[in-house]
């Protein structure tokens, strides 16, 4: 009898981003516990049997009871069997949530966690079988998924075993702690032998295929958390029971993380870039990160600076990153029009030109170059008036 | 601009007047009152904007003249910019008098009337003429000598702009720089440049936030460093109990092993322990029997003791009566001996009394005689004092004396030298005299002395009144005042003549002299007896009636046995002597047999005292001896010496048993092997325990780490740590926006402050330079000024230093000021298109000024006057009469026909 399960990992919840204010985080914080509403969805849609949660469920083991009790009742709106395994973020150490008296007062019967590497039959779906290889503490001194599966007899006959571990594989990140590594090829080896009919991994934030056959796996976090992320805001349906798992990947996060480089040097490369941002949707659910590089006269600058001020607040987050940024004022291309300035105030202005061309990134370069912004906006408010 | 003329018509006092000016200097000079400054103001009123021929302005309806309907009317000839006109206004009450005109004659030919006239005119002035400047030139009459202010801008600023090179200093520029200023103070505080609340609230924010922040990671890192501990403690609490199975067989091994050593050991010590007791009762039973033959001994010996105190205590007893009957004997003696020394001592006091009552018995007959005696005395003083008191004493005996004396002398003197009446009888002749009737015999002679006056009668037939008239007068009034003298101190004697006082004056003295001697004789006799109350015979009277009874009563109480009293004064001694003699054999007597009686009493008390010591030391010996006897007699009783020696002898030999019982164990113990053993038994011991302790220190800081764990764990701490972190990224980002919007301020307008002062420091150079030019005129060539930024002068500068404008004299100040003004109207006038620039009217000026000050400051007027028109107004004729090329126009008295103005 054949099954499908479904493959998530890196829930986070818990997660506080600091570039996101007070209103943004708390629609932040309710799109993570609405993905696993979501997930209730797919699995009746795509009559899933069980959900394993591959790791990192939460951020922290010192998450709060609310937080804790917000993702188990969203966990009994699923209608299969839940397995969650502890992750590095929330190991099954002394003091963890997963022992917490709330946890056990407030975990659905059909919720379970997978607190040892012992083979669990799944309830209801008499021809699957869960291994987990959970984190009992920060720092484990050895891979995790090879010690779950070492002398581990075969499954029953019919029996598929689903394996659930997490952390990186040596094939792509072979530096990574090294003693936690887990290692591809034995995991091949049992998938070959017929011992282990699928891996669902977690850890990685994008959704990745790690061996040849897509038999062993990273779902990505069910919504991002990052911009340096590929593929996130996915789900894996699974179905383990043909020689090769049948994979299909579900998208249900609802968030973006934009990382945006541009080089302005023209009035029109502004409104380019103004354009750009203008027409990106979902600007409540999308955190935007800006690196601008060039140089811009100072009234292209000024009117940069208001536009973006005034855009920043449709966007969850719209940010200049500091670390990438690199615009610059030219002031020597400065409208005479526009200012007219004569005597000691020009003479102050070509001092304050001299100091803001410095090359070094000084504050008093920088501070002048805010000072020029700001005479001309004065110069040309007196101008107009 | 440039005044051609003036015409004012019923203008306050001015009927009608015209005055012509000079392109130069024109000095305008009239007495005081003589309309003037009226021109001068009524240019300013034509040319005032908001003043219409329909005004009806104070100043318009001050201009009216006084108690004359007429409408006042002004008109003048002006030159501004390219503009050359006529303009004339009259104020009056209807339509029909008020006027308005305007006539322009060049560049084009206009002629304009009312309100258009005055708008031209104004818009003419607006593009041609800095009013605002041309006001500020202006001195006016009574206003005061202060600093003009000096507007900044307009044909000025353009002016110093133009010498400075352009450097500007444009209201646009002062604006922004307001703003600038705006923006500074909205982040720092002007004065200290401190940064502003919200900024350093900012700050405050971003630290406070990451001070919580801090204690939120704090906290977090000590829930995990318990984790931490949690699973360590878990490992060592496994090692712990694995190891602790093994520590406790081996400790069991041990014991055993010690246990049965020290059984054998215990065996040993309780056979050493049998002999030592064995050992103990053998010599208890020996020490009885000694004891025994010790006691009977002693008992033997304090019954010869017993003996030997009876025999002292019977010895003692007889001595103590021996002692008892001496006393007795020595006490009737003494007894004795004082009878005999009491009675003696009577006899000699009665010898004494008798003695004394013979004495007093002599005195009182002698006392008796002086009685006698004082009565005689007391006598003769009476009568002597009688005299005694008489008033006469030495002073006025000798005052009577020398009165008598002095008027003698007088006497003599007027009858010597007064004059005189010489009677020489012709025949015998009865002559009255005075009162006196002499007889003359005929020829006889009587020289008499007038005196007082005389009276010579011849009785019943003549009478001659002879008065001494004044001759004499001075010998008279001697004499008067002697005879009153003598009269005076007869008075106060109570005499009636000189003569009475020589003759009873010598009885008097003697008198005296006797009451003195009496009185003398009554002391000596009443001797030591008080008489001041009663007198010296009332005194001895009382004394000798007293002394009588005193002596009656003594004898009356003399002793019946006392025999007769001696016969006289030496029996009664010779009876004393002898009663002395035998006091004082009596008294050795008694004093021999007291000493007797004291020794015996001592005696005795020694006796008894020994005897009472001997009885206490025969009662102790005795009790001791029956003492000793009972003990020993009970021992006996309880156990006879017999059955004592059988129990030794037992005792002996169950020791013998024992020593050779422990003698026999003796070899069994090892003790090193105990000890070896012991030894180890505590080592097992301890690391057993030592195991123990430490799982149990483990497992309750196992329990301890749950407790935590368990109480942080629902607590969400990680959380907070997230949101702290969210909130100080939110403050920092805030607070370092607004820090660079800070800097940016400060860099701004510090910039701009600067190049602002620099700007300022260069606009005010080309005023400077004109001031020191044309003050260099006036004062020497160290002369310089120091100007601010509104242009005012605020320091002269000369070869002694600087002086601040306000501490210079009202002369310098005036002339200073004028300097200012000229400066200011010659830079104006190099200005394009200010045609000239502002006429410089100066009204009644430099009147502080000294004569070489006058003369100096005339010159600079005609330099001033080469680019510059100059208007004058003086009332004094000579002070600006030396200003090179001025027109001078002279007025006389208020107008009243047509001008008599005249011009150069």
């Amino acid at each position: 009898m054949g099954f499908r399960f479904l493959h998530s990992s890196d829930w986070q919840l818990g997660m506080r981003r600091h570039f996101l204010d007070d209103d943004a985080q708390a629609r932040f914080t309710q799109a993570r516990i609405d993905v696993i509403r979501t997930l209730a969805r797919v699995v009746r849609e795509r009559e899933a049997a069980f959900v394993v949660v591959a790791g990192d469920v939460f951020e922290h083991n010192q998450v709060g009871d609310r937080t804790v009790d917000r993702a188990l009742g969203a966990l009994a709106e699923i209608p299969v069997p839940v397995f969650l395994l502890p992750g590095n973020h929330d190991p099954l150490e002394p003091g963890c949530l997963y022992r917490r008296p709330a946890f056990a007062a407030a975990c659905p019967p059909h919720v379970v966690v997978l607190d040892d590497a012992l083979p669990r039959s799944v309830p209801g779906c008499p021809t699957a079988e869960v291994v987990g290889a959970p984190w009992l503490g920060k720092h484990p001194r050895e891979d995790l998924v090879a010690a779950a599966l070492a002398g581990l007899p075969a499954p029953a006959a019919g029996v598929r075993r689903i394996v659930v571990g997490h952390g990186a594989v040596d094939v792509l990140q072979p530096d990574r702690e090294a003693e936690a590594t887990i290692a591809l090829a034995p995991l091949e080896a049992a998938l070959a032998a017929g011992t282990v009919h699928y891996v669902a991994l977690g850890d990685r934030h994008s959704a990745t295929a790690v061996d040849a056959r897509g038999a062993v796996r990273y779902c990505g976090a069910p919504e991002p958390t990052d911009f340096d992320e590929q593929r996130p805001g996915r789900v894996l349906v699974v179905d383990p029971c043909s020689a090769v798992p049948q994979v299909d990947e579900v998208t249900v996060g609802t968030w973006r993380f934009v990382d945006h480089r541009a080089e302005l040097e023209q009035p029109g490369d502004v409104d380019a870039l103004l354009a750009e941002l203008t027409g990106l949707p979902d600007k409540e659910r999308t955190i935007v990160r800006l690196a601008l590089v060039g140089s811009l006269r100072i009234d292209d600058l000024a009117r940069l600076d208001t536009e973006l001020d005034r855009l920043a607040g449709a966007f969850a987050s719209l940010r200049r990153w500091a670390r990438h940024d690199d615009l610059r004022p030219r002031p020597d291309a400065l409208d005479e029009r526009v200012l007219a300035l004569s005597g000691y105030a020009k003479t102050a202005w070509d001092e304050l030109c001299a100091a803001a061309r410095d090359e070094a990134d000084g504050p008093d370069a920088i501070a002048a170059r805010d000072a020029l912004v700001l005479l001309h906006r004065f110069a040309a408010r007196g101008g107009d008036a | 601009m440039r005044i051609h003329r003036i015409r004012v018509r019923n203008f306050k006092a001015v009927e009608d007047r015209e005055v012509r000016f000079a392109a130069g200097v024109t000095v305008l000079e009239g007495a005081n009152e003589t309309g003037k400054t009226t021109l001068v103001d009524a240019l300013d009123l034509l040319l005032r904007r908001e003043i219409k021929d329909s005004s009806t302005a104070r100043d318009v309806t001050n201009a009216k003249p006084i108690q004359r309907d007429v409408a006042p009317e002004i008109e003048a000839e002006l030159e501004s910019g390219p503009y050359r006109l006529v303009v004339r206004r009259r104020w009056g009450r209807g339509r029909q008098q008020r006027m308005t005109e305007l006539e322009i004659s060049a560049p084009e030919r206009e002629n304009l009337t009312g309100d258009a006239a005055h708008d031209r005119l104004h818009a003419i002035l607006d593009a041609t003429l800095d009013t605002a400047l041309f006001r500020a030139l202006r001195v006016v009459q009574g206003a005061g000598i202060h600093q003009a202010a000096l507007e900044r801008g307009g044909w000025l600023g353009r002016a110093l702009d133009e010498a400075a090179g352009g450097a500007g200093g444009r209201d646009e520029h002062e604006q922004l720089f307001e703003r600038v200023r705006t923006r500074y103070e909205e982040f720092f505080t002007p004065k200290t440049g401190k940064p502003r609340r919200e900024l350093a609230d900012a700050e405050r924010l971003a630290e406070d936030a990451q001070l919580r922040l801090d204690e939120a990671e704090r906290q977090l890192a000590e829930l995990n460093d318990s984790i931490e501990q949690h699973a360590a403690l878990g490992v060592r609490i496994r090692e712990c109990e694995a190891r602790l199975p093994e520590l406790r067989a081996r400790e069991g091994e041990s014991q055993a092993l010690v246990t049965e050593l020290e059984k054998a050991r215990l065996e040993v010590d309780a056979a050493r322990q049998d002999v030592q007791f064995k050992r103990y009762e053998l010599r208890a039973l020996e020490r009885e029997l000694e004891a025994r033959s010790t006691s009977r001994a002693e008992l033997a010996r304090s019954a010869e003791a017993v003996a030997a105190a009876e025999n002292a205590l019977r010895e003692a007893t007889e001595s103590a009566a021996r002692a008892e009957r001496d006393a007795q004997s020595a006490r009737g003696e003494l007894e004795a001996a004082r009878r005999e020394a009491s009675d003696s001592r009577s006899l000699l006091d009665q010898a004494r009394a008798d003695r004394d009552l013979l004495a007093r018995r002599a005195r009182l007959r002698l006392r008796e005689t002086d009685l006698q005696r004082a009565r005689e005395l007391t006598d003769r003083l009476a009568s002597a004092e009688q005299l005694a008191r008489h008033r006469l004493d030495d002073e006025r005996a000798s005052a009577i004396q020398d009165a008598t004396k002095a008027a003698e002398i007088a006497r003599a003197a007027l009858r010597r030298e007064g004059p005189r009446v010489a009677l020489t009888a012709l025949g015998a002749v009865d002559v009255d005299i005075g009162d006196e009737r002499i007889e003359l015999e005929p020829g006889a002679r009587r020289d008499l002395p007038v005196g007082e006056g005389l009276t010579v009668a011849l009785p019943g037939r003549l009478a001659i009144r002879i008065t001494p008239g004044t001759s004499g007068d001075a010998l008279r009034d001697e004499l008067r005042t002697a005879e009153q003298r003598l009269r005076q101190a007869l008075d106060e004697t109570g005499l009636d003549s000189a003569a009475d006082a020589t003759r009873l004056w010598p009885q008097v003295q003697a008198a005296r002299r006797e009451v003195a001697d009496l009185r003398a004789q009554l002391e000596r006799l009443a001797g030591e007896l008080a008489h001041d109350e009663l007198g010296v015979v009332g005194s001895l009277t009382a004394w000798i009636s007293g002394e009588s009874r005193a002596l009656a009563e003594l004898q009356a109480r003399r002793a019946p046995t006392a025999g007769e009293l001696p016969g006289d004064a030496s029996a009664a001694e010779d009876a004393v002597t002898a009663a002395a003699a035998r006091v004082e054999v009596a008294e050795e007597r008694l004093h021999r047999s007291g000493a007797h009686a004291e020794r015996g009493t001592a005696t005795l008390r020694a006796a008894e005292l020994r005897a009472v010591e001997a009885r206490s030391q025969h009662d102790a010996r005795r009790a001791n001896h029956d003492a000793l006897a009972r003990e020993l007699e009970q021992h006996v009783a309880e156990r006879p010496d017999d059955a004592l020696r059988s129990a030794a002898g037992a005792a002996r030999d169950a020791l013998r048993h024992a020593e050779v019982r422990l003698a026999a164990l003796g070899g069994r113990v090892d003790e090193d092997l105990l000890e070896q053993r012991q030894m180890l038994l505590q080592t097992d011991r301890t690391r057993r325990q030592r195991a123990e302790d430490l799982l149990s220190e483990l497992r309750q800081d196992r329990d301890r780490c749950e407790g935590k764990l368990d109480a942080l764990g629902g607590k969400g701490l990680f959380e907070q740590v997230e949101a702290r972190r969210a909130e100080h990224r939110a403050r920092a980002d805030q607070h370092e926006r607004l820090a660079r919007q800070g800097a940016a301020a400060r860099v701004l307008f510090e910039t701009l402050h600067r190049h602002r002062e620099a700007a300022r420091s260069a606009y005010r150079r080309p005023l400077r330079e004109q001031i020191v030019a044309l003050g260099r005129l006036v004062h020497d060539r160290s002369f310089d000024v120091h100007l601010d930024d509104e242009l005012r002068i605020v320091q002269r500068i000369d070869a002694r230093g600087p002086i601040p404008f306000e501490l210079l004299s009202s002369g310098a100040q005036e002339q200073l000021d004028l300097i200012l003004r000229a400066a200011v109207a010659r830079l104006v006038a190099k200005l394009d298109g200010s045609a000239g620039g502002v006429p410089m009217i100066v009204d009644d000026a430099l009147g502080y000024a000294d004569p070489e000050r006058l003369r100096t400051m005339n010159a600079l007027l005609g330099q001033v006057g080469q680019t510059v028109q100059v208007i004058v107004l003086t009332c004094h004729p000579d002070r600006f009469a030396a200003v090179p090329g001025a027109t001078l126009v002279r007025i006389d008295g208020p107008a009243a026909g047509y001008p008599p103005s005249s011009s150069a």
